[in-house]
């Protein structure tokens, strides 16, 4: 059944990579897209410090994905010094945020501060890829932290076109047209201790304690060659 | 193992978080009660005054500390003594005149080609000092392009007072050209995505956003590190660790040349073979 389903589901990412009604130029970019999203290889992102100053030391994380078929396996690391949960999600946005993102000026890239730049949550790095709504959320913990995961795209690709159970938080689904494409978007990783050295003035994700909702490192994907 | 003895050991742990092995650089006072020791891979560890003795008969020791998670050393295993250490240290001594250095001035653009064809392939926790060492000895044996080194070194008040867990941090500095004259552009790949001016590679570690004190004496920074937060050494393509810099006043020796085997073993410590995996 799984096989059946990856047979009926890759030509419609092919389909949808390709689609639109745009010009020549337009239908040559998606053919690349395509091809660089569907291509088997290597893809990294170098996670480098965000809001180091909440607690004084400087975190360093990397997050690998590899194509092999219809096979993506995703490895994360992170080497900090806070031994919290550590959320972390690829996003649709192409850049990470920089101070100009700081819009209460307090010295820190808060986590709505951070959704301006990076975007929405287009995979969270949970305990299962295959879905939005299947990791329950569960994330790596530990101020040094290894996180490995696979997942078929096929089926990764079929949820994110589903209908979204959700408007309006932080997860997008993709709308017609819309393409994986891992090649320039944005990983982000969150999660700091609780410390005085916070100011009282960070934004939050709904009721999720600020420290673990403060971005840490932020990295865009790029192919390793 | 004859040089392997246990100096102490706290049985109250709070949350023991890190195993540290290196050598002890120095011990300086932060705090009325406490004071930091300084690792040589510029790493900080905070120790109570009552432990302070046993701690300071163990500079130049290569000791294994493990550090709760506010950075306090709970345990301490002495694992090669000082004397022995020193020896090896004095093997190393390259010249004793102070040499020209002058650095290869580049373009904007060149600084930029350099950043990118850096080695990014880095090992999880590995130095600045190892990293930087073989990113300069790199470039130099691609291009001909003498770098320098930018050496940050945090004072005893600033760590303490942000509990921050390095006293010093390196990277490579190139000389740019631009039209309005030389400019210092630091390729700190680890933690930043293109070359960036000092200012902006010290806000990323100096909160307070105050400016390092420019030195070129290493002592300056040492004897009276309360009154700063952070002190700015240039240090040549040669130099790996403050010691070298400490070294150039303290006994005149000046490093003029790549000694290639602590290279290679900076590599091996720092860099993975072949491409990320």
């Amino acid at each position: 059944m799984k096989n059946l389903t990856m047979i009926m589901i890759l030509p419609l990412l092919v389909l949808t990579a390709c689609g639109g009604d745009s010009g020549g130029s337009d239908k040559a970019q998606g053919e690349t897209n395509a091809a660089v999203e569907a291509s088997d290889g290597v893809y990294h992102a170098h996670l480098r410090p965000l809001n180091p100053r909440s607690n004084g030391y400087l975190p360093h994380g990397g997050a690998t994905f590899r194509i092999d078929g219809d096979k993506l396996s995703v490895t994360t690391f992170l080497d900090d010094a806070s031994g919290v949960i550590h959320r972390q999600s690829i996003h649709t946005g192409t850049i990470c945020p920089s101070l100009s993102e700081d819009k209460n000026r307090d010295g820190m890239i808060d986590y709505t501060e951070a959704l301006s730049a990076v975007g929405s949550v287009m995979i969270p790095l949970d305990a299962d890829l295959s879905a939005q709504e299947k990791g329950a959320e569960i994330y790596p913990r530990g101020q040094s932290f290894t996180y490995n995961k696979s997942v078929f795209i096929s089926e990764m690709v079929k949820n994110l076109y589903e209908a979204d159970p959700v408007l309006n938080d932080e997860f997008i689904k993709f709308s017609r047209g819309d393409r994986l494409k891992l090649v320039g978007r944005v990983v982000l990783v969150h999660g700091t201790n609780a410390s005085d050295l916070l100011p009282g003035t960070l934004g939050t994700r709904g009721s999720e304690e600020a420290n673990l909702a403060l971005p840490v490192v932020c990295g865009v994907i790029s192919p390793v060659p | 193992m004859k040089n392997m003895f246990y100096v102490f050991v706290l049985f109250s742990f709070p949350a023991l978080s890190e195993t540290l092995t290196d050598k002890i650089h120095s011990v300086v006072k932060s705090s009325p009660d406490s004071h930091i020791v300084r690792f040589q891979n510029g790493r900080v560890g905070f120790v109570r005054s009552d432990l302070l003795r046993v701690i300071k008969t163990s500079v130049g020791s290569e000791v294994q500390v493990r550090l709760d998670s506010r950075s306090v050393i709970r345990q301490m295993t002495i694992l090669k003594a000082p004397r022995e250490i020193y020896d090896i240290y004095l093997k190393q001594i390259l010249d004793v005149d102070p040499p020209p250095f002058e650095p290869t001035m580049i373009s904007s653009a060149k600084v930029k080609e350099i950043f990118s064809s850096l080695n990014p392939n880095f090992r999880r926790l590995s130095e600045c000092s190892d990293r930087t060492h073989v990113w300069a000895f790199d470039e130099f044996k691609k291009s001909g392009i003498k770098s320098q080194k930018a050496f940050v070194l945090f004072t005893a008040s600033y760590i303490n007072r942000v509990r921050f867990k390095w006293w010093f941090h390196v990277a490579p500095m190139f000389a740019v050209e631009t039209s309005g004259g030389i400019q210092k552009m630091i390729t700190d790949v680890m933690y930043k995505d293109r070359p960036v001016s000092l200012k902006e590679w010290t806000s990323m570690m100096v909160f307070s956003e105050r400016d390092c004190k420019m030195t070129r004496k290493f002592s300056e920074y040492d004897v009276n590190p309360q009154t700063e937060d952070c002190y700015m050494m240039f240090g040549s393509m040669y130099d790996r660790l403050p010691s070298d810099l400490s070294a150039q006043e303290t006994v005149g020796i000046f490093r003029s040349e790549w000694n290639e085997t602590e290279v290679s073993g900076a590599r091996a410590r720092a860099f993975n073979v072949g491409r990320i995996l």
